[in-house]
């Protein structure tokens, strides 16, 4: 009689673990579930997602970590990271690598071997993201799962383009610098990101001096190439220092120029624009000496990576593709920063350890979650999250 | 005696002394006026100090035929330890220097002691020290490095004349430790013939490891005077802190061709100087970084030509003056027979 006491009980027990099973996963699927429902048992398979990186030290890849490690709170994912990677080689091993490690996808933040890599990658059988400009290589690749895009539909330019462009544009237009220099970083040794840039800052000045602006820049004598550490670089900014100039744009880590700036006495009427992260490195110089960020949110630009690695997963790579089965673009606003309040804004809410893409927020983006979720409401959602809208 | 002091301090300071005067009247003539002068002389002397230090501290043990890839990897680590501490204790300029100090001290301790219980290749013990070191600076420092930006009362040691009276007080040091030293004797004759010194009786492995934590003191103080200068210093990874060293070659040259007339440590920091000129005159006059980069490579490689061969012009100028000597003996006999 006991035996059948405690086999109904145990019965009653595994019905009602059941049924509270089905109750969770009832009240996500409904769409619009709350953080509280997301507890890192989903999917539950932990997704282990590799991110190829070209400097493990950079602030935009860090942030990028802080906003998956926020996730992986409320989703089963793990973020395995390259090494900064130096050559293909070295990048081909890492793909072997998250292959063996049971990596299920991977971001392709940085990509050395170009379509190569994106093919070693889906040849074993791991989902790729990423890399716009060898995206005619592979968008009818089934495994290819779309990526970020700066570029309107009909527009040629390259998001590094249209960075520089920025930076250009704004410091012309704020009618606050009469004299600028470029730092190109690696402009000199052929490096497409920096050439991009340089030629959209050109442009973004030409529009700028166009409209009316009054800023001076000659490509001739206002560039200084290459990086700080440098002795090259050391005598070159102190060379601009000591003239006229009033202004810079950097287009790579621009704190690298805050001490010569104070050391030359010039913070008070220096103007800086660079192309960066809203965090600690900028924060007690925005407004002062930065007058210009060129921002790439981490959850929007490449927060994308993880909706798309996510539906392609757990059976809904469709939401992923174009009607012409094409790989989808995410179209993405780059957040140009001039204002204090605004900077201080976007920190305050990363500090708090919020998002503009929650996790809540994402898993109406999941064809787990809602099953009504198409790529056009996946294409809206990143769309409109802009600097004007926050 | 006093013509003799003449001829050695013409001989050294001529080389920095005819670079200035090329760049100063080029770019004066082609209208880059400021090569030389004010501002720049600052800038000058940062970058001359800066590689004049790592400069020293790689001549310590390539001298004596180890080659160390981890000066790159402890310039850094020693900056972002000896920095954090100093950040965290609220020391001065001087207490950053002292913990930059110590913390060069202890990892150049910790590579010496490596290499010398391992037994293996320079080359290689330093590859794999240059590799963990990073990680560590990485690790340490959460991947943020060390930002010292606006911390006026720190970062003192990259501008005029402190700069200038460090690299003197380092210069005078090193010269006493290596001329005037059983250290710097022993350094000496472990630099001409190992076999011969360890023979008679010289400690290589306690001569290596000293070499290797005063290296690390020097590399110390390179990491406090640039940090000076920047307030920021990033973690390295994939061993991209080679790229510190790659500046220190030329001084070392030019120092090896200096010392005659001098002193090693001497001699480096006139080449670290030479550098400097050539650096900044080149970038008043406009050239890129890769053709700066070019050029620098091109007066390494006329130096290592003229180094490698001086010999020869010795031997000649030898021959010379002995066939004189026997033409005159000659003529003399010839006259005497007469």
């Amino acid at each position: 009689m006991k035996k059948r006491i405690l086999a109904m009980l145990l019965c009653a027990l595994m019905c009602l673990a059941l049924l509270a099973g089905c109750d969770n996963g009832g009240s996500s699927a409904g769409g619009g579930s709350s953080e509280a429902g997301l507890d890192g048992s989903w999917p539950e398979e932990t997704i282990k997602i590799g991110m190829e990186v070209y400097d493990t030290a950079d602030d935009q890849y860090l942030a990028f970590k802080d906003y998956v490690d926020y996730l992986s709170e409320y989703y089963n994912i793990e973020l395995i990271t390259s090494e900064s990677l130096e050559s293909p080689e070295a990048e081909m091993d890492f793909i072997d690598s998250c292959a063996a490690a049971g990596c299920k996808a991977i971001i392709g933040y940085y990509n050395l071997a170009g379509a190569e890599a994106i093919k070693h990658c889906m040849d074993q059988g791991m989902y790729y993201w990423g890399t716009e400009q060898y995206y005619d290589d592979v968008k009818n690749e089934d495994l290819y799962i779309g990526c970020y895009t700066f570029i309107e539909d009909g527009a040629t330019e390259n998001g590094d383009y249209l960075g520089g462009y920025e930076m250009g544009y704004q410091m012309g237009k704020s009618g606050e610098v009469n004299h600028i220099f470029y730092c190109s970083g690696g402009t000199a040794f052929g490096v497409q990101m920096f050439l991009d840039r340089q030629a959209g800052f050109e442009a973004g000045i030409a529009q700028a001096q166009a409209e009316g602006s009054t800023i001076k820049f000659d490509p001739a004598t206002d560039i200084i190439e290459g990086w700080p550490g440098t002795d090259d670089f050391t005598a070159a900014v102190g060379a601009k220092l000591a003239g006229d100039y009033d202004g810079a744009a950097v287009s790579f880590n621009a704190a690298a120029l805050f001490q010569p700036i104070m050391e030359a006495g010039k913070a008070e009427t220096m103007h800086l624009a660079t192309i960066g992260e809203v965090g600690d490195t900028y924060k007690d110089f925005m407004g002062n000496l930065i007058s210009v960020v060129v921002y790439d949110c981490e959850e929007v630009v490449f927060g994308n990576a993880i909706t798309a690695i996510l539906n392609a997963v757990t059976g809904h790579n469709d939401l992923n593709k174009n009607a012409d089965g094409t790989a989808a673009k995410i179209l993405v606003n780059r957040w140009v920063v001039t204002d204090v309040d605004t900077y201080n804004t976007i920190y305050d809410k990363h500090a708090a350890g919020e998002y503009y893409v929650s996790a809540d927020e994402l898993s109406n983006l999941l064809g787990e979650f809602n099953p009504d979720v198409t790529l056009e409401d996946i294409q809206d959602f990143y769309y409109s999250l802009d600097v004007s809208a926050i | 005696m006093a013509k003799n002091i003449l001829k050695r301090v013409i001989m050294s300071l001529i080389i920095p002394v005819v670079v200035y005067l090329f760049f100063f009247i080029l770019c004066n003539a082609t209208g880059h006026a400021g090569f030389g002068v004010g501002d720049d002389i600052k800038t000058i002397i940062y970058t001359s100090v800066f590689s004049g230090l790592i400069a020293l501290a790689m001549s310590i043990n390539l001298q004596t035929g180890r080659f160390d890839f981890s000066v790159g990897a402890t310039l850094v680590l020693s900056i972002i330890i000896g920095g954090t501490i100093a950040k965290d204790m609220g020391f001065t300029a001087a207490g950053l220097l002292i913990a930059t100090m110590i913390a060069g001290a202890i990892i150049g301790a910790i590579s010496g002691l490596v290499y010398i219980l391992l037994g293996l290749t320079p080359m290689v013990v330093s590859l794999g020290l240059a590799m963990i070191y990073e990680a560590v600076g990485f690790v340490f420092s959460n991947a943020k490095g060390i930002r010292l930006i606006g911390k006026t009362d720190m970062l003192k040691f990259a501008s005029f004349p402190n700069a200038l009276i460090l690299i003197i007080i380092v210069v005078a040091i090193m010269v006493i430790i290596m001329d005037y030293t059983k250290l710097g004797y022993n350094w000496k004759a472990l630099q001409t013939g190992q076999k011969i010194a360890t023979d008679v009786g010289i400690n290589e492995k306690k001569n290596a490891l000293i070499c290797y934590i005063i290296a690390g003191v020097l590399l110390g103080v390179a990491g406090c005077v640039f940090i000076s200068k920047y307030g920021i210093v990033d973690p390295e990874t994939g061993l991209s802190s080679s790229s510190y060293f790659m500046t220190a070659f030329l001084p070392l040259f030019i120092g090896g061709v200096i010392e005659k007339y001098s002193s090693k440590p001497i001699g480096i920091f006139i080449g670290a100087i030479t550098q400097a000129f050539i650096t900044s005159g080149l970038t008043w006059l406009g050239c890129s970084s890769s053709i700066i980069t070019v050029l620098n490579g091109v007066i390494v490689m006329v130096f290592l030509i003229y180094s490698s061969n001086s010999y020869i012009l010795v031997e000649q100028k030898m021959f010379k003056e002995k066939l004189e000597k026997l033409k005159a003996k000659r003529l003399e006999k010839q006259s005497g027979g007469n």
